[in-house]
């Protein structure tokens, strides 16, 4: 009896480890997701009290920017999203505005301040420092189409992942079938494949590049 | 026992099972949604989305598991010293590892922190780990069960020319396993709910463990703590099912002692 209980808290102990385990490595690659792209831009000193940014970076008000801070996250740094007020003293062209010597931080750095995003962004959110120039809303759409036509090739990892489901599915079907077993056994063994589906589907999930607007509003 | 008192009997035992389990369901509930709005959206949130909950909870499944293995290591070779060995100063040594084992935590924390900031361990894993796995508690509980154990066993182990090794493994750990496994239940669950310690020595709050975090973490996000929570008890709860028979027999074999 002591060993009965001992083999069934194991088995429990495992599947819920394994479970977590899973679930820790799709998190990760869901935040990796989650994260928006910026471009940022430390503009450009035209004397020593002005100097100049696009104007994209000006939020709507026209009193403030978003900048990037860096903070420690959970395995590297991280960048966030903090407003700052700025003081804009002149327009020059059409995507320069000149703006006075309050922008500084506390060690007399100018902030590296946001100029693109791929997503409308809040004071507060982790972003991601990206080298590719962000364009247009009809641009990034057509960015976006073009990154999930490029998961067709992932997709030839579900041919061995479709088999194995039906493989599972076949086994619960014929669980299904013998009613003459227990009725607990029976429960347990269709928790048990059940199981294994959102293991597998959870795993195979977090390979794809499932676009931000499914992610944000599950 | 009469019929009208094994009733109030079982009265009062489902009253007590309910008080204590309720903080237990209530936790469960709210991390369901708070205010009646049920959702999974917290569950998605530390199980999916955000990994600095889970990456927190592994890390400090790996803190407990080595200070428990640790303590537990150097608490059986030292109570097996202090019964095998007998030299001067012997019982003055266990009455001072009694000493500290019945000081309060609080009241070795600062020492501790001039002794590690010294020795330049700061802000590691070192600071949690030193001071929990020499902690006294295991090595003088275990030399008082060690005892009871006639000397005899040893003496005809060393005849039939076992080493110290031989003897402490195959003789004496088997006899001692239930004290062995409570005493690293016990330093699993005090070293898994520790608070005072990680926030003293660990000047970086993405260091701190989870039963920390759960402290500091922001009260309004109370479905959030509620999961948290419930990550929590995970570890826990498998041991002591899985060692639950043992650890009964070992806190038996401590009331025996008296």
């Amino acid at each position: 009896m002591r060993i009965m209980t001992k083999i069934n808290v194991w088995k429990a102990g495992s599947a819920i480890f394994l479970m977590l385990f899973v679930c820790t490595l799709v998190s990760l690659e869901i935040s990796e997701q989650l994260l928006v792209e910026v471009n940022v831009t430390q503009g450009r000193e035209i004397n020593d009290l002005e100097f100049a940014l696009p104007m994209s970076s000006l939020q709507g008000d026209g009193k403030t920017v978003y900048c990037i801070e860096k903070q420690k996250g959970v395995f590297r740094d991280e960048y966030v999203v903090k407003e700052e007020n700025v003081s804009v003293i002149r327009v020059e062209l059409e995507d320069i505005i000149i703006i006075g010597d309050s922008f500084y931080t506390n060690d007399g750095v100018r902030p590296f301040v946001i100029c693109a995003t791929s997503y409308p962004i809040n004071k507060g959110d982790i972003v991601e420092v990206s080298s590719r120039k962000i364009g247009t809303e009809a641009e990034e759409k057509e960015y976006l189409e073009e990154q999930i036509r490029s998961q067709k090739k992932i997709l030839l990892v579900g041919i061995p992942i479709a088999v194995i489901c039906l493989f599972l599915l076949y086994k619960v079907w014929t669980c299904c079938v013998k009613v003459h077993e227990k009725q607990w056994k029976f429960v347990v063994k269709v928790i048990g494949y059940f199981f294994l589906f959102v293991v597998i589907f959870l795993v195979y999930g977090s390979f794809l590049d499932l676009p931000r607007e499914i992610l944000v509003h599950v | 026992m009469s019929r009208k008192d094994s009733v109030f009997l079982k009265i009062f035992l489902i009253s007590l099972a309910i008080i204590v389990i309720s903080p237990i369901v209530h936790m469960i509930w709210m991390s369901f949604g708070a205010e009646g709005d049920f959702s999974f959206q917290a569950y998605y949130r530390v199980f999916l989305t955000e990994p600095g909950y889970l990456v927190k909870f592994w890390r400090s499944l790996l803190l407990s598991t080595l200070i428990a293995l640790g303590q537990t290591l150097l608490s059986c070779i030292t109570a097996f010293a202090f019964k095998n060995y007998k030299m001067r100063g012997t019982k003055v040594i266990l009455c001072i590892m009694v000493l500290f084992m019945i000081l309060p935590i609080q009241v070795t924390l600062l020492p501790n922190y001039l002794l590690l900031n010294y020795l330049n361990l700061l802000n590691t894993w070192w600071t949690l780990l030193l001071p929990n796995i020499f902690a006294p508690f295991g090595a003088v509980w275990l030399t008082f069960i060690l005892m009871t154990i006639p000397k005899e066993y040893i003496e005809a182990a060393s005849l039939d020319g076992a080493g110290v090794v031989t003897v402490l493994c195959r003789i004496v750990v088997p006899m001692i396993k239930a004290p062995l496994v409570t005493l690293f239940l016990i330093s699993f669950v005090d070293s898994w709910n520790m608070v005072e310690q990680p926030i003293t020595f660990l000047q970086e709050a993405r260091s701190y463990p989870l039963s920390v975090f759960l402290v500091i973490m922001n009260e309004q996000n109370v479905t959030t703590q509620s999961v948290c929570g419930m990550l929590c008890l995970i570890p826990v709860t498998l041991l002591f099912f899985y060692y639950h028979e043992e650890f009964v027999d070992g806190i038996a074999d401590a009331f025996a002692l008296h």
